[in-house]
């Protein structure tokens, strides 16, 4: 079997951001729950962004890193999401288009909640380690919901996509037999209609820590695993870090019987990097665990290398806990370079702006049959963010069903 | 046992308006105050059952009545 693993990552979280105690306090949102939130900002989709858009802007930088030697070798372009904008043609069809990849691709759309990355990543990971080809694999993750004004919900929700290429395992190692699986039936998050998201947040909450340790129980009956001491950093599906820092005191409570300081410290020590860009973000959906992931590698960097644990949640519900591999110096990686580049890239917009944005968000939903000039009022955020992260696709306009992308630079009229 | 644990995640509450009617959400418990009220509550009373169980709850009444039936006979 040939060494597979994470060879580059990619990033695009917008164009815009809004400060989230800005939003708490324009909404009249509770200011004590802003701290079990621990959210700083969120990205903003636009309605000249949907998932094709930003799949091809995180993508594009790992893809002038490989160059064309580099981009012949891969065979396999999955995108997943919940937002996807045909319910036939994938995303990673769509985003063909744009990415100068060879025809010899299979390219397909993946669903399972937020679960879909790391499904994604597994799958793709093993169809590399069997092949005799030594080729590459992309992974594309991420979401653009329309957020629930005046929701607790709604500071969390934010937008952006994770680029992984799968390859030389430079930035951390895939093992074929470390996994652990947890799955089962229930209706804690759907979204039946592109706009509408029905969450049972106690559901929710329940389940994703039953299948957190579900699915380490499953990884560690085929390891030999110590969730308290085989991990050196752990980085976990993120739909705020508040969350995590939940599931992460009864986790490490139930499986290592670690005390109240003994939790803190952990936390501090082995989960906070992880959470370091989803605070800057907001939730990505089918792209949070692995946004969570390649948190961990910019701000948990080693010397030597470490092991990392994974652990990916989907309403629904499907779950697996990942072993993974970091390698030595990860922070000082092209990788880490551009996902603080994907943040300084965005603009900070007034909660009013922010607000006239999702007035109207729902011209240019997937669905829509026509609508015409779609960077209308927002041209300036695209090319601001333009200057930092070089071109970037968006939807031009929508006629008769079919979306027009075009590339916005920083010198756009 | 629950309002114990509710009282001690959310110390300025009212004992007096904990009652079955009444959901944690409405008391102001927070979606993290609510997991902690109900895992605390279940550990407390050596429950090893599916925490999803208990996401369904309306009220602390229906709360208390899914927590009886998991309690270890």
């Amino acid at each position: 079997m040939t060494a597979v693993g994470i060879e580059d990552i990619g990033a695009y979280f917008g164009t815009a951001h809004v400060e989230v105690g800005e939003l708490f306090q324009a909404r009249g949102l509770e200011q004590a729950r802003l701290a079990n939130l621990l959210m700083r900002r969120k990205s903003v989709a636009l309605p000249c962004e949907d998932i094709v858009t930003m799949a091809v802007n995180a993508a594009r930088p790992v893809l002038d890193r490989l160059g064309a030697e580099g981009r012949a070798t891969i065979e396999t372009v999955v995108v997943a999401t919940e937002s996807g904008v045909d319910l036939a043609k994938s995303a990673a069809a769509f985003a063909l288009a744009f990415l100068d990849l060879p025809k010899t691709c299979r390219v397909f759309e993946v669903k399972q909640a937020c679960h879909g990355g790391a499904a994604a990543f597994q799958m793709a990971a093993a169809s590399l380690a069997v092949s005799p080809r030594r080729g590459r694999a992309l992974v594309i993750a991420g979401d653009a919901p329309i957020p629930v004004q005046g929701s607790y919900a709604e500071p969390s929700q934010g937008a952006g996509a994770i680029a992984v290429l799968l390859g030389e395992p430079r930035l951390a190692r895939w093992h074929a037999d470390r996994y652990g699986l947890w799955s089962f039936d229930n209706t804690d998050f759907r979204r039946p209609a592109v706009d509408v998201d029905v969450i049972n947040v106690d559901l929710s909450i329940m389940s994703y820590i039953d299948c957190l340790i579900g699915s380490y129980k499953n990884y560690s009956e085929h390891t030999a695993s110590d969730f308290g001491a085989s991990f050196d950093a752990l980085a976990m599906h993120t739909p705020f870090p508040g969350m995590v820092r939940g599931a992460h005191r009864t986790a490490a409570r139930r499986l290592s019987g670690m005390d109240a300081a003994g939790i803190d410290l952990d936390f501090k020590k082995r989960v906070s990097a992880s959470l370091e860009v989803p605070a800057e973000v907001g939730n990505i959906y089918s792209g949070c665990t692995l946004m969570a992931l390649a948190s961990s590698l910019r701000h948990h960097s080693t010397t030597t290398g470490h092991e990392l644990g994974v652990y990916s949640y989907g309403g629904g519900c499907s779950s697996e806990f990942i072993g993974l591999t970091a390698s030595a110096d990860t922070e000082r990686t092209p990788a880490a370079a551009q996902l603080d580049a994907a943040l300084s890239a965005r603009t900070k917009i007034s909660v009013e702006r922010y607000d006239a944005v999702l007035d109207v968000a729902r011209r240019t939903l997937p669905g829509t049959p026509d609508a015409d000039d779609c960077l209308r009022g927002v041209s300036d955020l695209v090319t601001t963010a333009a200057h930092t992260a070089g071109p970037l696709l968006m939807l031009g306009s929508i006629k008769d069903h079919h979306r027009e992308y075009l590339w916005c630079d920083k010198d756009m009229s | 046992m629950l309002k114990e644990q509710l009282l001690a995640v959310l110390p300025d509450l009212d004992p007096a308006s904990v009652v079955p009617s009444a959901s944690m959400r409405s008391l102001g418990a927070d979606s993290m105050d609510r997991m902690d009220v109900v895992v605390g509550t279940v550990e407390a009373l050596g429950i090893d059952a599916a925490l999803h169980r208990f996401g369904d709850a309306a009220n602390l009444g229906e709360l208390t009545d899914l927590i009886l039936e998991a309690v270890p006979a």
